[in-house]
């Protein structure tokens, strides 16, 4: 180790000398690790006098890590690591000693109270020596949103990426005999239980938080295999509930050449309402909404995964290309998909990142009006990706006919501008702003375009950019979002200049449309 | 303009609490045995905790810690070898022969104390009463049987010197605070980095201070003006003519043994340099060129650098934009996604 590498030596220098004065010493040449007097707060939890702070390459943006022996609690890591901050915490509050010695008090209060409910700590793994992994599990489809206290549950473990990745699930009794025949998967058992006040810390503590029957299994249909030589690996999933919320360790227990050995791996559950946390706010009003997208190109395919990652419930992919290598840069299928129909490509991919999204991939080009009105009929609003101005008239008045909602996204001038339009009940269609260049300056044609060609595809390829792409996706997702969620505070009409070009459009930024009431 | 960084130099060179508590225990256990043993309590044995850990002016590590033991039933009658030898064998029985040292030169016997990573050295020193004061043997073995008791044994009286540092202490104030103990241990580790292990020691440029605040250093309440005063005071006085007589101001025997000439030349040279240095620091209006020069005089100790940077300068004088005061950014703020908390 070295001296803390810090940019600011200044506040580091104060900090020690508060330490100083409050009876603190290096133990170490590099300044890192200091030891003194363990502040009275932590006299209710524990007998230990002393406290360590130990800092970090990265002061002061990164706090010092505080290690106080014998706290037998939440908030506290198997290498006794008490944790003031939640990561990411960005209070600073740890430039000064003091300030340190305020959030151990507060820690220590809520400690003897009962921390909050935020941040909950979920990293029961942590107290144990850890393997890196993820160990996959549907919490609810493994032991059932309410198990009972006390119950068991066979279970299997399927590694996969080499291991770096164990898919946890149930495994029926009357299934048993395959797991033996598996080389690969991994037998072990589930075990429930009520109100567990902290993580269990060593193995010793994992079987003292077992009921006797749990215990018997474990020794039995977990260790008993392993040490009789007949498994080299086994699993023990203990589930508990604490402060009304679910908790969960995952032990592996592996034969070697002196016994037994006992690891933990981190668990991440992979259930819909944990893949939907980082959704956003509009998924409630997303998850019962049907799309119909026309055109699964590069704004397209973009478009569909945002909506769907969003919380989408429902999803029409309407397109008749295949992914061609020039495609990828664009798109967000990759270089395997190439080859493959670009709604295929997508389909596949939302049905594993976005399992909640119904998908219905329709390969076709879609340019007959009966076809277009039979696959918006039931959409709630259609999306026109296909960056087609005659596609664009034609199913802006299909749409219109049929009274169903549609956005329209593209790219013009080498990406320059962005255009993105919505038709809905009671505003002029697209298809009439066309003879309203007064209200809807048209986009000046220019030499920027750099339409290139490549071979067996005889369809001109625009130079837009991979950013103009996200950049238009994004705004159209956050258009068609506004409509469906009846927030209506977006313009129907927006033209986003990334780059000027000529007058009206010669200043970056937005530039939106009043769109008039529809005079049909 | 340093006032701040002068204050916190005094607690980063103090000894500090954990050593500060240690001494204070060995201290109590030295006693308790030293108080165990008949022969020495007839001799009306009675120990005090002396020197600069007592004053306060001691710095950090600060490994040895001085202990009086008064013998307060004898005088300078008594023969020092006769209670060197009793209180070196009462501690050798309880410590053991092989945490003491006690051979020759020595005229006090010195226990080793180890805990919990702290390293500490006691050295007990023998005393008899001497006229209202005290005598401690002559660091001259050959003279310990001398006829004289006067030769036998050297006056001292560490606890008045004790009383005075703290009588001087409450009239040297800065900001009502006082200033001369803390100033001492700033002398004391400007000359730990710039002499080491040469002599003339700590005691005597504890001494040095003494004088150069009771004759009038400069009353300010700015730390940079009063400590650059007090190293120029202390400069001129090594390099006059006098040097090798400064006055203990508790017994008004001269410091002993004194420096030689050469250690005394090359102190004297050094500590012109340094007095320069800190009236070129203290010419500077800028704060950060200023605290790189003071943090070279003042040095590093175990604790890294005694003289802390100013927010806002970097150690090699330049300015930086300060980063804690970021602190002030979060609840202002609304709080951004991604790191820990969210990726």
């Amino acid at each position: 180790m070295a001296a803390v590498e810090t940019l600011d030596q200044a506040s580091l220098e104060r900090f020690h000398t508060e330490l100083i004065a409050h009876g603190y010493e290096p133990s170490d040449d590099d300044l890192r690790d200091w030891r003194g007097p363990a502040p009275a707060s932590f006299g209710a939890l524990t007998g230990a006098g002393e406290m360590r702070l130990m800092f970090r390459d990265g002061w002061p943006y990164r706090w010092p890590a505080c290690y106080v022996e014998g706290l037998d609690l939440e908030h506290v890591t198997g290498t006794g690591d008490v944790c003031l901050w939640i990561p990411g915490d960005e209070s600073m509050e740890w430039v000064t000693f003091e300030g340190v010695l305020n959030r151990i008090e507060e820690w220590c209060t809520d400690a003897q109270r009962g921390f909050p409910d935020q941040p909950r700590p979920l990293d029961a793994h942590l107290y144990f020596r850890s393997k890196k992994g993820l160990g996959l599990v549907d919490l609810d489809g493994l032991v059932g949103p309410a198990p009972d206290d006390g119950a068991i549950f066979p279970m299997r473990g399927q590694p996969r990426h080499g291991g770096r990745v164990v898919r946890l699930s149930r495994l029926p009794d009357h299934l048993l005999a395959l797991l033996q025949q598996s080389d690969t998967d991994i037998g072990g058992r589930a075990y429930t239980r009520d109100d567990i006040l902290h993580p269990p810390r060593s193995f010793d503590e994992f079987r003292a938080a077992l009921t006797a029957e749990q215990l018997r299994d474990l020794d039995l249909r977990v260790l008993g295999p392993i040490e009789s030589g007949e498994r080299e690996l086994a699993l023990a999933l203990l589930v508990w509930r604490i402060h009304g919320a679910r908790n969960a360790l995952l032990l592996v227990f592996r034969r070697v050449s002196t016994g037994t050995d006992l690891f933990a791996i981190e668990l991440a559950e992979s259930d819909v309402k944990t893949l939907t946390l980082r959704s956003g706010p509009a998924q409630a009003v997303l998850r019962d909404k049907r799309v119909c997208l026309f055109g699964v190109g590069a704004i397209g395919s973009t478009l569909a995964v945002a909506l769907s990652a969003s919380g989408l419930g429902s999803l029409r992919l309407v397109d008749g290309d295949i992914l061609r290598p020039g495609n990828v840069v664009r798109h967000t299928g990759s270089r395997s998909d190439v080859g493959r129909a670009k709604v295929d490509v997508v389909r596949l991919a939302l049905s594993q990142d976005a399992v909640w999204t119904g998908v219905d991939a329709v390969r076709e080009e879609a340019n007959d009006p009966g076809r277009i009105a039979e696959l918006i009929n039931d959409a709630d609003v259609a999306i026109d990706a296909t960056g087609a101005a005659l596609f664009t008239d034609l199913v802006s008045r299909v749409a219109s006919l049929n009274a169903t909602s549609l956005v329209s996204a593209a790219l013009y001038r080498g990406g320059r501008i962005s255009r993105v339009r919505r038709q809905r009940e009671g505003v002029m269609p697209i298809f009439h702003r066309w003879n309203k260049p007064g209200a809807f300056p048209t986009i000046p044609i220019g030499d920027d375009d750099l339409i290139g060609f490549e071979l067996g595809c005889s369809a001109p390829t625009a130079n837009a950019s991979p950013v103009s792409v996200l950049s238009v996706a994004s705004l159209a997702a956050r258009v068609v979002i506004d409509l469906l969620s009846g927030a209506l505070e977006l313009p129907d009409e927006i033209v986003d200049v990334l780059e000027t070009v000529e007058a009206p459009f010669d200043s970056r930024g937005w530039v939106s449309f009043e769109v008039e009431s529809s005079d049909d | 303009m340093l006032g701040t960084q002068f204050l916190e130099a005094t607690t980063r060179v103090d000894i500090g609490r954990p050593r500060r508590l240690f001494a204070q225990r060995c201290h109590v256990e030295v006693r308790g045995v030293l108080e165990s043993d008949a022969l020495l309590r007839e001799w009306g044995i009675d120990t005090v905790l002396i020197g600069s850990y007592s004053r306060h002016t001691g710095i950090h590590p600060g490994r040895d810690v001085d202990v009086f033991c008064k013998l307060t039933s004898l005088d300078v009658a008594a023969e020092p070898r006769t209670v060197f030898d009793q209180i070196t064998d009462v501690l050798k029985g309880h410590f053991g022969d092989a945490r003491l040292e006690y051979d020759p030169p020595r005229r006090s016997i010195k226990v080793a104390f180890s805990e919990a990573g702290l390293e500490l050295a006691v050295d007990a020193v023998p005393a008899v009463r001497w006229d209202g004061r005290w005598g401690i043997p002559n660091r001259d073995l050959g003279l310990w049987s001398d006829l004289n008791s006067s030769v036998r044994w050297v006056l001292t009286d560490p606890e008045r010197l004790g009383d005075l540092t703290t009588d001087l202490n409450g009239d040297v104030e800065i900001a009502e605070r006082g200033a001369y103990v803390p100033a001492v241990r700033l002398i004391r580790q400007i000359r730990d980095t710039a002499l080491g292990d040469e002599k003339p020691g700590g005691l005597y440029f504890e001494l040095l201070a003494y004088w150069a605040a009771k004759s009038g250093v400069a009353r300010t309440d700015d730390w940079d003006l009063f400590i650059a005063d007090l190293l120029g005071r202390i400069a001129a006085e090594l390099a006059g003519s006098d040097t090798s007589i400064v006055l203990d101001p508790a017994s008004q025997t001269p410091f002993a043994p004194p420096p030689s000439g050469p250690e005394l030349t090359r102190a004297a040279g050094e500590f012109a340099q340094i007095a320069a240095d800190a009236a070129a620091a203290n010419a500077l209006t800028d704060v950060c060129e200023a605290a790189a020069i003071w943090r070279r005089i003042l040095g590093e100790n175990p604790r890294g650098w005694c003289f802390p940077l100013p927010d806002g300068c970097d150690d090699e004088g330049n300015e930086v934009a300060p980063i804690s005061s970021v602190r002030s950014r979060g609840p202002r703020e609304a709080r951004g996604y991604g790191g820990g908390r969210d990726a």
